[in-house]
């Protein structure tokens, strides 16, 4: 009988757990989790993670790699070598990370396309992300008046002109002008975000912090303020900043 | 297993069991008195999993895994952070 074994060579698969880890992480991915040499993850939460271990008892955190006051750029490239160590050892490798793994990572994007460049198979699968669980929490629907996104500091720190008729998205509002890792929301990026929004919206206009919640249990964070209030408002690490249109156009 | 206090049922087991079980998830969406009750969870806890936020969640879950030996969050995991580049505008009759 003709034997289906392959020869090893090493691959990386990168999956997203969904924000709800476990709750959100799809079929194929958990068949991913299961099926690897060796499993990684990185989740924005110390629990839950043991579901990841019970589908694979290989499965260790790359959490510690965030230790405080490290750039990013240092992070990622930790987390990129991390990833692919193993697959130069001929390993299965498949890791795990918060969210969709193509939006908002630079070290996922990095590791599939070094990978490949080594000659690896490298791929990237779907997860449900933070935008997912906002049209959801927040009730909007980007095909009813379109949507505009930008990454936080992108937004406040550069010269993007809104669409002020258009819902606008903000990621990672917490960690405006920051390039280290820590454990506090910057209060003076916000500052400046809610100068910036203010010139194009007026400072009374209101807004919502939002946050999923990434566990099975509690509601999500929904938290309006006028734009002026921002600074001191309620931001969490994960916070992510909706602008509804300042004018919405009539149905029909 | 975390270790929660003697008189309480682990949160973070709780959690980790939910996330785990997507029927018993579904159960407790439906029915979360009744599965919160049969596992032992206090009043206390039962409130704070009825309405807490996840940054109220997320505190009490951080409290019982730093009183244990697991490690609790050291920073936001930020899966993309680029570089600040700040533009100025030249102080008048400066060097361009």
């Amino acid at each position: 009988m003709a034997t289906t074994e392959r020869p090893v060579t090493g691959s990386l698969t990168i999956v997203g757990s969904g924000i709800r880890p476990g709750l959100h992480t799809t079929s194929e991915a958990r068949a991913r989790i299961v099926r690897a040499d060796k499993v990684l993850y990185l989740l924005a939460e110390p629990a839950p993670t043991t579901w990841i271990e019970k589908l694979n008892p290989s499965a260790e955190s790359l959490t510690h790699l965030y230790e405080s006051d490290r750039t990013h750029d240092e992070v990622y490239e930790a987390l990129v070598e991390a990833m692919l160590v193993p697959v130069r050892a001929g390993l299965d490798v498949c890791m795990v990370t918060y969210g969709n793994p193509a939006v908002f990572d630079e070290s996922s994007h990095e590791a599939v396309r070094r990978a490949r460049a080594e000659g690896y198979p490298a791929k990237i699968l779907p997860g449900v992300s933070a935008l997912d669980c906002l049209f959801v929490d927040l009730g909007v629907d980007p095909g009813r008046h379109g949507l505009q996104t930008y990454e936080g500091s992108d937004f406040a720190l550069g010269d993007f002109t809104p669409n002020v008729r258009v819902p606008l998205v903000l990621w990672q509002i917490s960690v405006i002008g920051n390039t280290r890792t820590g454990g506090s929301v910057n209060v003076d990026g916000l500052r400046v975000l809610a100068d910036r929004l203010a010139e194009h919206y007026g400072a009374d206009h209101e807004v919502t912090i939002y946050e999923a919640t990434p566990f099975p249990v509690g509601r999500p964070l929904i938290e309006r303020c006028a734009v002026r209030a921002l600074p001191e408002a309620g931001v969490t690490g994960l916070s992510t900043l909706y602008v509804p249109p300042l004018v919405v156009r009539a149905a029909g | 297993m975390s270790k929660a206090d003697d008189d309480e049922v682990s949160l973070v087991d709780f959690v980790n069991d939910l996330a785990d079980d997507p029927e018993l998830e579904a159960l407790f969406d439906l029915e979360p008195i009744a599965v919160m009750m049969e596992r032992g969870l206090s009043v206390d806890q039962q409130a704070l999993l009825m309405g807490g936020t996840a940054g109220e969640i997320r505190d009490e879950l951080n409290r019982e895994l730093e009183s244990s030996d697991a490690t609790g969050a050291v920073a936001f995991v930020i899966k993309m952070l680029k570089p600040v580049v700040i533009k100025m505008k030249p102080a008048p009759g400066g060097d361009h």
